[in-house]
């Protein structure tokens, strides 16, 4: 690569730095699936790539699976390429994870997986790092928005260099993080793309991938020799009894702690940017001198775990850090005091409970749980991974699990209680649009197949509201407003073979209701099978290009009519209905209340009415 | 300058941009910057924390009872999230009641017709009360960077009301 010339400097967020590294780095294919916190990676790559027309390739795939595949193709082409997405989503990309670390790559291949440990937007705090020990891939550990930017073009030359894919492993305080960073220019992209026919090595079969095995066991040596010992090493004025070995973000913390306390370059701190391959021989080696080693990283021992012998270590297997939960400036701090007699920080205090979230005012998927509720009050809701999931809130979530499983959850519950010879009570299982194609499709085959009997209502608010608005295969352009072929949900869900499909808006509560009861006794039927109610609306936060712009007369609720009775505050869950205290009237708050009127048929004494 | 900066509200209420401003208006100031904000889950509505660090800083998260300054919102979070603050830290609160270091910026905004950007109104208060001592031009600057074109006038007029407090 020639030498960078910087050309400016930005406020940028991890994720965005992270785009801009992609780019300067020459990346020639980027493709993602959003999930918080890595949505805005792939965002903030469109934006520039539309701003600058860039000829790269760069687009939202249905899952994390198949971006991970189409990406690598344009690896297997000699073209550097990324994809993106969130902890969660590595699984569903797990299987061509394991097998690109075997069959290995051409052009650089970065996987940016982004964890979240806290867990604040996510399903677990799964950490990554342990995917890459799994699959025997690179990781990276970068401890901010900075740093995760230059170890982009570093992780491509390592993925060339040996031909294999590396992990970027960035945790949420990296990518939801603001900081300057330098920008240097975009290289002119090679857009070159050649295929050299090896089926011995990209359709490796099994007894190849054995010598495969063998080949990827001598490039994790070789790696873990090139692997530094960790930089970023203070040298201390004495032999101290303490060392400490961190990575990520708890680098950053506990430099902060350090440079506060006035103990900078007093204690010995190593920085790990790569937790694996580590050259652990000489680490053990070097750390020997310490009478005590203490491990810092997020979210689970993997450092830790390889130096494992012959070192006294402190960390989360001897219980110094909690075994879960982001790690804080406070417990580290706490720590150090009991390690090195410091003067002991006050008591922490525990994380006040804020506000639940919620779904937005005049939510489409408000109006739909409400039909769904008041139809079916004594049924069992399975539902996915989305905006929607707040429906919790109302109680119309009974089951979450993972991308894709309400629907065969749905369908196995129906089997359980029909293989136990029960009534078997309402079951309806609600799936948003962008989860129906990420990972619903296949479960809805099954429940067909098999004649599962519930209800399933796809929840089409023709965007993937939960992660920014990003687009669905239901548009017909792709991101740099070249056509695309839209790919209809009802046209979907018959070539499933599902015989009982309807459409609706929710916001018609009538009609929505009518639907339900309808599809209700259809699978009341021997020899059904699933029903699916398709409830379309846009999002009223990213879709209102979609809606007719015609002004709605306004909602109001007499403060003087009424009662107080709060139904409406508890059973409709929106955020611009407040009842101060019980029995005081609800109030409409002005600035949030988009007069939707969805609201009109919840209130019991007809209270809420549209005004003139 | 080391400042260490807590914001709070719920999801919609602007806390994000505040944020943004702050960071980009240290940043135009001169400073080092780093800050750290919530997504996804928790800003459909629910409370929203940000961490904006000024000075020499690696990390972007605070240590309880470290922050110098705490910007609420909403009453009820400037409370929930009180523990954050040093014992001689400040609190400024967008609140309905208004007092010493309070402020009803939302309230004003909707009166002035500019009830989109009462989180401006709330900055250019704090802007004045802060004691952060960057100019009103670097605010100024870095509103008019961030906003989208649509609302840039109304965001600055909006900061600029708050500002005359």
């Amino acid at each position: 690569m020639t030498k960078k010339k910087k050309i400016g400097q930005e406020i940028m967020m991890g994720n965005e730095a992270m785009a801009r590294g992609l780019l300067e780095a020459g990346v020639q294919c980027a493709t993602s699936y959003p999930g918080t916190p890595a949505s805005e990676i792939l965002e903030a790559l469109i934006r520039i790539k539309k701003k600058e027309r860039l000829p790269i390739f760069a687009e939202w795939a249905i899952n994390e699976k198949i971006a991970f595949e189409t990406a690598l193709a344009q690896s297997y082409l000699g073209r550097r390429a990324a994809v993106s997405m969130k902890q969660v989503g590595l699984n569903v990309a797990a299987d061509p994870l394991m097998s690109a670390a075997y069959i290995g790559v051409k052009g650089g291949f970065v996987i940016i997986a982004a964890d979240d440990p806290g867990p604040k937007s996510s399903q677990t705090e799964q950490d990554s790092r342990f995917q890459a020990f799994f699959a025997k891939i690179p990781v990276f550990d970068p401890s901010s928005p900075l740093e995760a930017k230059e170890m982009i073009p570093r992780a491509f030359d390592l993925s060339e260099k040996y031909g294999i894919p590396v992990l970027l492993r960035p945790t949420t305080r990296v990518c939801h993080s603001r900081q300057p960073v330098p920008l240097y220019a975009i290289p002119e992209a090679d857009t070159q793309a050649t295929f050299e026919r090896n089926p011995g090595r990209w359709a490796a079969t099994p007894n190849f991938r054995y010598l495969l095995h063998k080949e990827l066991n001598q490039k994790l040596q070789a790696m873990a020799q090139e692997n530094p010992i960790p930089g970023g090493w203070t040298k201390a004025d004495q032999p101290e009894p303490l060392a400490i070995v961190a990575s990520g973000v708890p680098y950053a913390l506990v430099s902060d702690i350090l440079l506060d306390a006035k103990m900078s370059g007093k204690i010995p701190l190593f920085k790990v940017d790569q937790p694996y391959p580590l050259p652990v021989e000489r680490m053990r080696k070097f750390l020997k001198r310490y009478k005590t080693v203490l491990v810092l990283e997020e979210t689970a021992p993997l450092i830790e775990m390889q130096l494992a012998d012959g070192l006294r270590l402190r960390g989360r297997r001897d219980g110094s850090i909690p075994a879960e939960g982001e790690l804080t400036p406070d417990q580290i701090h706490r720590l150090l005091a009991r390690l090195l007699n410091w003067e002991k920080p006050g008591e922490p205090v525990a994380e006040p409970k804020g506000r639940r979230p919620t779904l937005c005012p005049g939510c489409p998927h408000r109006s739909a749980f409400w039909a769904i509720k008041k139809t079916f009050p004594k049924g069992i809701f399975p539902s996915d991974i989305g905006c929607y999931t707040l429906g919790m809130n109302m109680g119309v979530v009974d089951t979450c699990l993972c991308m894709g499983a309400s629907i065969s959850i749905a369908t196995g519950l129906f089997q359980g209680f029909q293989t136990a010879g029960q009534p078997i009570p309402p079951i309806v299982a609600t799936i948003g649009d962008s989860t129906f194609f990420h990972a619903g499709i296949p479960a809805l085959v099954q429940a067909v197949h098999q004649k599962a009997r519930f209800i399933l209502v796809i929840l089409d608010n023709s965007t993937v509201a939960m992660t920014g608005g990003q687009p669905t295969p239901f548009l017909s352009t792709l991101s740099d407003g070249m056509p695309a072929q839209p790919v209809a949900i009802k046209k979907m869900v018959k070539a499933c073979e599902v015989k009982f499909i309807e459409e609706t808006d929710p916001y018609d509560l009538p009609d929505m209701t009518r639907l339900l009861k309808k599809a209700g006794n259809y699978i009341q039927q021997e020899d059904s099978g699933p029903a699916v109610i398709i409830a379309r609306h846009p999002c009223l936060v990213y879709g209102r290009h979609l809606l007719p712009a015609e002004p709605l007369s306004k909602v109001v609720l007499p403060e003087e009519e009424c009662d107080g009775c709060g139904f409406c505050v508890t059973q409709f869950d929106c955020p611009a209905m407040v009842q101060e205290k019980k029995k005081m009237p609800v109030h409409l708050i002005e600035e949030l209340c988009v007069h939707c009127g969805t609201c009109i048929a919840v209130c019991p004494k007809k209270h809420i009415r549209r005004e003139g | 300058m080391k400042k260490q900066i807590v914001i709070v509200g719920t999801g919609g209420q602007g806390v994000l941009f505040v944020t943004r401003a702050l960071v980009e208006t240290a940043f135009l100031s001169g400073y080092p910057v780093i800050s750290s904000e919530t997504h996804g889950m928790a800003m459909r509505g629910g409370s929203v924390l940000s961490q904006v660090k000024i000075g020499r800083y690696l990390s972007p998260a605070i240590e309880q009872g470290q922050a110098d300054l705490l910007l609420g919102l909403t009453d009820q979070e400037a409370g929930l999230y009180a523990y954050t603050l040093k014992p001689k830290g400040k609190k400024i609160v967008n609140s309905r009641e208004e007092g010493k270091d309070r402020i009803d910026a939302q309230g004003r905004a909707r009166k002035m017709g500019l009830a989109r950007s009462g989180n401006m109104v709330f900055l250019g208060y704090v802007a004045q009360k802060s004691g952060l001592g960057f100019s009103t031009e670097k605010y100024i600057e870095a509103i008019t960077k961030l906003s989208p074109p649509k609302f840039r006038e109304e965001n600055i007029r909006a900061f600029k009301a708050g500002l005359a407090l």
